[in-house]
């Protein structure tokens, strides 16, 4: 087995070891604790003995070489058969500290030439301010929750609540968030709009009356000025975009019921003698009286469509 | 089940251990015909004689030499320093030697040292002879620091520091060695890093070492009568630390006090909560808080000396306050 020979680290703070002279000339036999070659450190000149017994072999730098310490500079080999007094090929030689003049090895000028990572510059503009204002603080764990459960610490900062916000203070957001979707139920008689249907032109679009009926009872029951209808009909199409209601016409198909997960969503469905009304609605925005107001209203206006006139 | 005081049960366990191996041998200060100042080594020497329990002079660095060299060559010392305090005179030996050997050496080498010493103020000892040091000795990779709680745990955690085959240091604190705690006849070991849940709770965690595990468990009783249901954690070994028992439980309660009797800067508690803040973040209701010794050297003045150390009091206060989320650091 072949032993590396390495340049010794000398003292705490040296890179490299003037390597003054070889002792031993490849092919040489050694013994453990002969010495091999002489080294200069900036404070002494010592001699660095073998540590194993073979023969100098791959001796890869010179005297009068500066070389970094823990550097392989030889190696000693069990048999003079073993020995390898040139340098092997493709291996880097030592380059000379020591000795500048030196042509540098073309390794050396390829790594010159390599372009230089480039750095990426230094914005000058400092990002502006974050706003104080808008950041609210919470323990890390009510922050977590909030997020998990949907709840929106800012309304407990709008409401006033004093921050930081820990666990306990998500049991007053929760009071504070919109409540849950409420769902109301009507049926009304058909009879008399299928009988008005029949005498209409052709092509009438029973989603366009509805909403009709929806604005009617919507002005007589809240004093408030005209609803905006989107209509959605059972194949998806969409009409009228952005509307306050969402009427979902389900006439025409066997589909009786449709409840929205968010917004005010009416869905209308006939079996031909009876029309079923559901709303879904948040009473945080709606009230149920009004809600409930307004449904009937609508179904009385479906039952007796003279009503949209008075 | 019989009662011992933490003094018996560390003689006990020297008896055990010397008895099982020939290797084990005790030395330091007073040890043989003294047996201690604290009486942990009383009637070895007339069972083990003076080969096996070797009075030192007045000289830490030397024996402490002479103790990793024997370490190394098969020996299993146990060194007492009469005070921690004077690891501060043996710092080469234990953490440039006996803690680096194994590794430099590759593995050849092994070095079951133990260092028997102690911690703890209130002693009326003055600022020499009362400090906490262990988080000096856990901070050097390559020793195990275990703090014993109980006259239980000392006895089963120092049998085991002995079996063990690196350098362990072992530290009690010096108002616990009159105290009392069922000690069972027959031979037990305490498990390196397995921490010991002492009492369960719900709102908040207490992670106390050494004497302050019985200062959590006082302030578990008050933050009852509250209405604050406290988990003590006792940690058992700081080198290896149970992470993962603390982190758990952190996670459970949302809320952690580390307390412990040295400094307080860059002390026990800093580790402790900030493993707590990395491993449990998301599980936090409130800051990580911790109580370490006040960062004086200890006053000599009773008065004075009695207010560096964390209390049943102010740890069940600091605890109730971390509950009720009025630790906000002006927030």
């Amino acid at each position: 087995m072949a032993h590396d020979v390495i340049m010794p680290a000398l003292g705490m703070a040296q890179d490299t070891g003037l390597l003054v002279a070889w002792r031993k000339a490849p092919g040489d036999s050694v013994a453990v604790g002969e010495a091999l070659f002489e080294v200069e450190t900036d404070k002494a000149t010592m001699e660095v003995e073998a540590s194993a017994a073979g023969y100098l072999s791959d001796v890869t730098a010179g005297d009068g070489v500066d070389v970094p310490v823990g550097q392989v500079i030889a190696r000693i080999v069990a048999t003079a058969a073993e020995v390898d007094a040139t340098l092997p090929k493709g291996r880097a030689p030592v380059v000379s500290v020591a000795a500048p003049t030196a042509a540098p090895p073309p390794a050396v000028v390829l790594q010159v030439d390599q372009p230089k990572p480039v750095r990426p510059p230094i914005p000058m503009v400092a990002p502006p301010p974050a706003a104080r204002d808008a950041r609210i603080l919470a323990s890390p764990k009510a922050r977590r929750l909030a997020t998990e459960a949907g709840l929106d610490l800012a309304l407990l900062a709008k409401a006033g609540h004093a921050q930081p916000f820990h666990v306990a203070d998500l049991d007053h957001l929760r009071n504070l968030a919109p409540s849950a979707r409420s769902v109301l139920g009507a049926r009304a008689d058909g009879t008399a709009l299928t009988a008005l249907l029949k005498k209409a032109a052709a092509g009438t679009d029973t989603a366009r009356i509805f909403a009709a009926f929806a604005k009617g009872a919507w002005r007589q029951v809240a004093g408030q000025p005209d609803l905006s209808v989107t209509l959605l009909h059972a194949d998806g199409r969409h009409e009228d975009e952005g509307g306050a209601l969402l009427l979902v016409d389900l006439t025409g198909t066997r589909l009786t019921t449709y409840s929205a997960p968010a917004g005010l969503v009416l869905a209308l469905a006939s079996d031909g003698t009876a029309v079923t009304l559901t709303l879904s609605f948040d009473e945080g925005t709606l009230p149920f009286a009004a809600a409930a107001a307004w449904t009937n209203e609508l179904a009385a206006r479906i039952e007796d469509p003279v009503r949209q006139l008075i | 089940m019989r009662e011992l005081t933490l003094q018996k049960a560390i003689n006990e366990a020297m008896f055990e251990e010397m008895r099982r191996d020939p290797a084990v041998f005790v030395m330091g200060e007073d040890v043989a015909e003294a047996g201690h100042p604290f009486k942990f080594f009383a009637g070895l020497l007339g069972e083990f004689g003076k080969a096996r329990v070797i009075n030192t002079p007045i000289a830490e660095p030397g024996y402490m030499g002479i103790a990793v060299g024997a370490a190394m060559t098969g020996m299993r010392p146990v060194v007492d320093l009469m005070c921690g305090d004077f690891l501060f005179l043996v710092m080469d030996q234990l953490c440039n030697q006996a803690a680096k050997t194994h590794y430099m050496s590759g593995g050849k080498l092994k070095v079951p040292l133990v260092v028997h010493t102690n911690l703890g103020a209130t002693r009326r000892s003055a600022a020499q002879h009362s400090q906490s040091l262990h988080a000096l000795v856990a901070h050097i990779p390559g020793l195990k620091v275990v703090l014993p709680s109980s006259a239980y745990e000392a006895k089963g955690l120092l049998k085991t520091a002995i079996r063990d085959n690196n350098p362990v240091v072992i530290l009690h604190d010096k108002m616990m060695y009159n105290e009392k705690s069922p000690v069972p006849e027959e031979e037990y070991l305490i498990p390196f890093g397995q921490a010991n849940v002492v009492r369960e709770g719900r709102d908040i965690t207490l992670v106390g070492t050494s004497s302050m595990v019985g200062v959590c468990k006082a302030a578990a009783d008050l933050l009852a009568a509250m209405g604050i249901s406290a988990e003590v954690i006792d940690p058992r070994t700081i080198v290896p630390l149970d992470e993962a028992t603390i982190v758990a439980s952190v996670r459970k309660t949302s809320r952690a006090l580390v307390v412990d009797e040295g400094h307080q800067n860059f002390g026990v508690t800093a580790e402790i909560a900030a493993r707590i803040a990395e491993k449990a973040f998301y599980h936090l209701d409130a800051p990580v808080g911790r109580m370490g010794a006040m960062d004086v050297p200890v006053p000599f003045s009773p008065v004075l000396e009695d207010l560096t150390v964390p209390t049943p009091q102010g740890v069940a206060a600091r605890a109730a306050a971390l509950v009720r989320g009025e630790v906000n650091y002006g927030a």
